[in-house]
């Protein structure tokens, strides 16, 4: 019986059915299944194989955002039970995400933190056009693990060099893994300004994320 | 041309080496060692020189010194009381202790070189009075100070206007980023200034005393020369002389380029790497006890295992060789002839293991001379004095109790391998442990022999490995255990392979290197006179000067360039670059005429930062310079032996 459930519930996501995934969620969870394995067993699984396909050029972003919503929605669902039943949703680390400063670009970074926050990663994504200073506070305010910088334009890369700069000034290089994104960010520059890691697309970031986390 | 000397002193860990080098012919004419005086070690050096012919001194063109004297003094805790001003920074360095006196002023740089405030100098100026109070030296540093010095500069201007302290500036002692880093390394490097002043002057003393009238050098960590004009400004260059020293003696003596390099002391046993001619550096700057600088030193893996290192035992039969040093039993019996009586009645009374807190060896020299001698064995056959080891114990970590006890060195002397001391002294303490841990005296000593081979290997496959003893499989290291004494028929035994030779310095090398790195199939080159390699070191050491800028990009598409002056803007990327290879040319021959190098060889080069974008794109990020300059102290121009 369990089993069906998690099989429709990866089915809704992959037909980005985001109405069907949040009635497969709520049946779930009337009929007794275990949340945290639903999220485990049904959504999570669905996504890796969206973001496969999307990295391997199968599906585009509008289908991988939509899968993305679906998952979303049925998380939606589902979390509110596995905290009232004493629980935690097992997460996978947290994440600050921003565009960097002189920057208004959004997208990228919203399908990041969403499939990120799909992927079982807290995120926290505080906006476009962030000065680094900025971006550092709430990085502490929120005690995250990770921080995911985004850019679009050639003139605005050099902030996420000179964010990494600032953390070793501050003494919290150790203290944080940081990830690079965006069109014109490659892994030659993000190895080069001592990133962490580079995310190419949405999927591969919080893949990168997750083993940056687990070393 | 009659003969010229280079002096080379080590004032070491237990002890003081002087060793004097024929400048013309390379030759090393004479050395002799004397226990090292601390804290201050001009004694040690004065006892050490006196053993040395005196028509020998005054044709001592040049002194060279190494020490651990700063090491030791941060890894104590000794320092003057120095203020620390932080210059726009969000919170205090975690590693400063709360009993600092420390200022935070409104000010600081961005990662570009620009105001993040303005310096609240009228704050400075109406709490300076009060924080200078008393104070012999302060330092000074600021948030991205390496982007943009003129904050530091501004408020040590201010300082200087009113009040006579010695003033540190972050942004001279390194150019590397991490503002607590920083902070550290310039706040130590003040508590060390009026320490290191007080021992050079003694020791120019004792030089002046002895009728030599040369320069005076020290050995920085990385293992190159500076004048003690230049220590007295940057006392915590020198962390690490020690082994650095002992590097380029070994390199000297042995004519590598490429070696392991194992300097067995007294006290301790120091592990560093010499690739291609060169001292390794630790890449993350120099960490001294709890302390993470921003010095450049050599990379040094240090453990407590030398040749008086305490010998103990536990219930498995398995001995620890230190890391707490004592004084050999060998050496007691000067001050205490009746040690040896105490010990011939031991070895009637002792039956065997007793517990692991027992050593039967141990004495307790309590009190100023003329001193009280307390046997810890004698204690523990006394239930009602039995509870006071412990205090004896925790005064020998207060250092107000010095403890003799049996020790690698005793074994040798014990064995007649080794002229040094009372031979009676160790062969009865020997006698006495062995029968304690239930065992003959011959296969006592081969067991604590083989111990010292095990842990030589250890440390080594650690330092070569860039591992840690906890992170070696508990396997492997039972397998060095075996593959020290397999067992009879079939067993495992560990092949290991060290790629490089090792060169051994220290007096007790010779007793434990060879052996010990056999086991890692690894050949031991003991160049004579290895024991002082380390005052050898001291003379045959060059000036350096290494200085960095960088050119970056700014958001108006100009150029900013950052050099210890400070930070400057331009058009164009060659007006920076011409302006940027001005400045550390002539920081760097300031340096060096400082260092007495008149003449240096300089090499400026630059590394220019570029990378593609996705679409192609050319990004610049950014230009860093380096600027070497290298030489001899100008006393040494016509000697060419030494190159």
């Amino acid at each position: 019986m369990s089993e069906a459930v998690y099989s429709q519930l990866r089915d809704a996501i992959i037909d980005y059915d985001a109405d069907k995934a949040k009635e497969i969620a709520r049946k779930g969870v009337a009929s007794g299944l275990d949340p945290v394995e639903m999220i485990n067993q049904g959504i999570r699984q669905a996504l890796e194989l969206m973001g496969e396909r999307f990295s391997a050029g199968n599906i585009f972003l509008p289908e991988l955002m939509l899968a993305a919503q679906a998952a979303d929605t049925a998380v939606g669902i589902l979390e509110p039970e596995i905290l009232k039943r004493g629980g935690t949703r097992e997460q996978l680390g947290k994440v600050l995400i921003a565009t960097v400063e002189g920057d208004i670009h959004d997208i990228g970074k919203n399908i990041v933190a969403l499939v990120m926050k799909a992927a079982g990663f807290e995120v926290f994504d505080i906006g476009i056009n962030k000065k680094n200073k900025e971006i550092l506070d709430a990085a502490k305010k929120y005690e995250v693990d990770v921080i995911g910088l985004s850019a679009l334009l050639t003139t605005t890369i050099p902030r996420m060099k000179e964010f990494i700069e600032l953390l070793q000034e501050s003494g919290l290089r150790d203290r944080y893994k940081v990830i690079v994104g965006g069109a014109p960010v490659t892994k030659e520059f993000a190895n080069m300004i001592g990133a962490d890691g580079y995310g190419a697309d949405a999927p591969r970031a919080s893949e990168v994320a997750r083993r940056l986390l687990a070393k | 041309m009659s003969a010229r000397f280079g002096l080379g002193i080590d004032a070491g860990g237990t002890y003081t080496d002087v060793a004097l080098l024929d400048l013309t012919t390379g030759k090393v004419v004479v050395y002799a060692k004397s226990l090292t005086t601390r804290p201050d070690p001009s004694d040690g050096i004065r006892n050490a020189l006196a053993k040395i012919n005196k028509e020998f001194l005054p044709k001592v063109s040049m002194i060279s010194l190494a020490t651990t004297f700063a090491t030791n003094a941060i890894v104590e805790d000794r320092g003057a009381e120095a203020g620390l001003i932080l210059i726009g920074y969000d919170e205090k360095p975690a590693d400063i202790p709360v009993t600092t006196r420390v200022v935070m002023v409104d000010g600081g740089h961005t990662v570009s070189g620009d105001e993040k405030a303005p310096l609240d100098l009228s704050f400075l100026r109406e709490n300076l009075d009060s924080f200078l109070n008393g104070l012999e030296t302060v330092a000074i540093t600021g948030f991205f100070s390496v982007r943009n010095s003129d904050h530091e500069h501004q408020a040590a201007r201010l300082i200087r206007e009113g009040h006579d302290v010695s003033i540190v500036l972050g942004h001279q002692l390194s150019m590397r980023l991490d503002a607590m880093r920083r902070a550290t390394t310039a706040w130590w490097n003040a508590r060390l200034i009026p320490l290191v002043r007080n021992l050079i002057r003694a020791t120019e003393n004792v030089v002046s005393e002895m009728n030599i009238s040369a320069p005076l050098m020290i050995v920085k960590g990385d293992g190159t020369l500076m004048s003690v004009e230049m220590s007295m400004d940057r006392p915590i260059d020198t962390i690490l002389s020690g082994p650095a020293a002992s590097i380029l003696g070994a390199k000297f003596l042995a004519n590598t380029e490429n070696a392991l390099i194992v300097d067995m002391g007294g006290t301790t046993t120091d592990m560093a790497l010499l690739i291609d001619g060169r001292v390794a550096i630790n890449p993350q700057g120099a960490q001294v006890g709890k302390w993470k600088t921003h010095v450049e030193a050599a990379k040094v893996r240090t453990t407590g295992l030398g040749g008086d290192s305490l010998i103990s035992m536990d219930e498995e039969g398995h001995f620890s060789i230190g890391p707490r040093r004592v004084i050999p039993l060998c050496l007691l019996t000067e001050r205490f002839p009746e040690i040896v009586d105490l010990l011939k009645m031991i070895l009637q009374r002792v039956k065997g293991y007793r517990r692991r807190d027992l050593n039967p060896c141990s004495f307790f020299i309590q009190g100023a001379p003329p001193s009280s001698l307390v046997s810890e064995f004698l204690l523990f056959e006394d239930p009602e004095r039995w509870s006071t080891v412990l205090d004896f114990k925790q005064d020998e970590k207060n250092g107000d109790v010095l403890r003799s006890a049996l020790t690698p060195t005793d074994i040798r002397v014990a064995s007649g391998k080794f002229q040094f001391g009372n031979r009676e002294a160790s062969e009865l303490g020997l006698a006495v442990f062995a029968k304690y841990a239930g065992m003959d005296v011959s296969s006592f000593g081969e067991a604590v022999e083989e111990e010292i081979y095990r842990r030589l290997c250890l440390e080594a496959v650690c330092f070569v490995g860039d591992t840690d003893l906890e992170s070696l499989a508990w396997t492997t290291r039972q397998w060095f255990r075996k593959a020290s004494s397999p067992k009879p028929g079939i067993d495992l035994d560990l092949a290991i392979t060290l790629t490089a030779p090792v060169i051994g310095a220290g007096a007790p090398a010779a007793a434990y290197l060879p052996l010990a790195f056999q086991k890692l199939n690894a050949e031991c080159i003991l160049p004579e006179p290895y024991s002082v390699a380390c005052a050898i070191g001291a003379v045959v050491g060059v000036v350096e000067a290494h200085l960095t800028g960088e050119i970056r990009p700014t958001a108006s598409g100009k150029y900013s360039l950052h050099t210890p002056q400070g930070k400057e803007v331009f058009d164009t990327l060659p007006q920076a670059l011409d302006r940027g290879r001005f400045i550390l040319d002539a920081l760097a021959g300031e340096q060096m005429a400082k260092n007495h190098v008149a003449d240096p060889l300089t090499n400026f080069s630059t590394e220019e930062r570029k990378v593609k974008t996705s679409s192609g794109q050319e990004v610049y990020l950014e230009t860093v310079l380096h600027m070497e300059a290298t030489g001899r102290p100008n006393v040494w121009k016509q000697y060419k032996k030494l190159d």
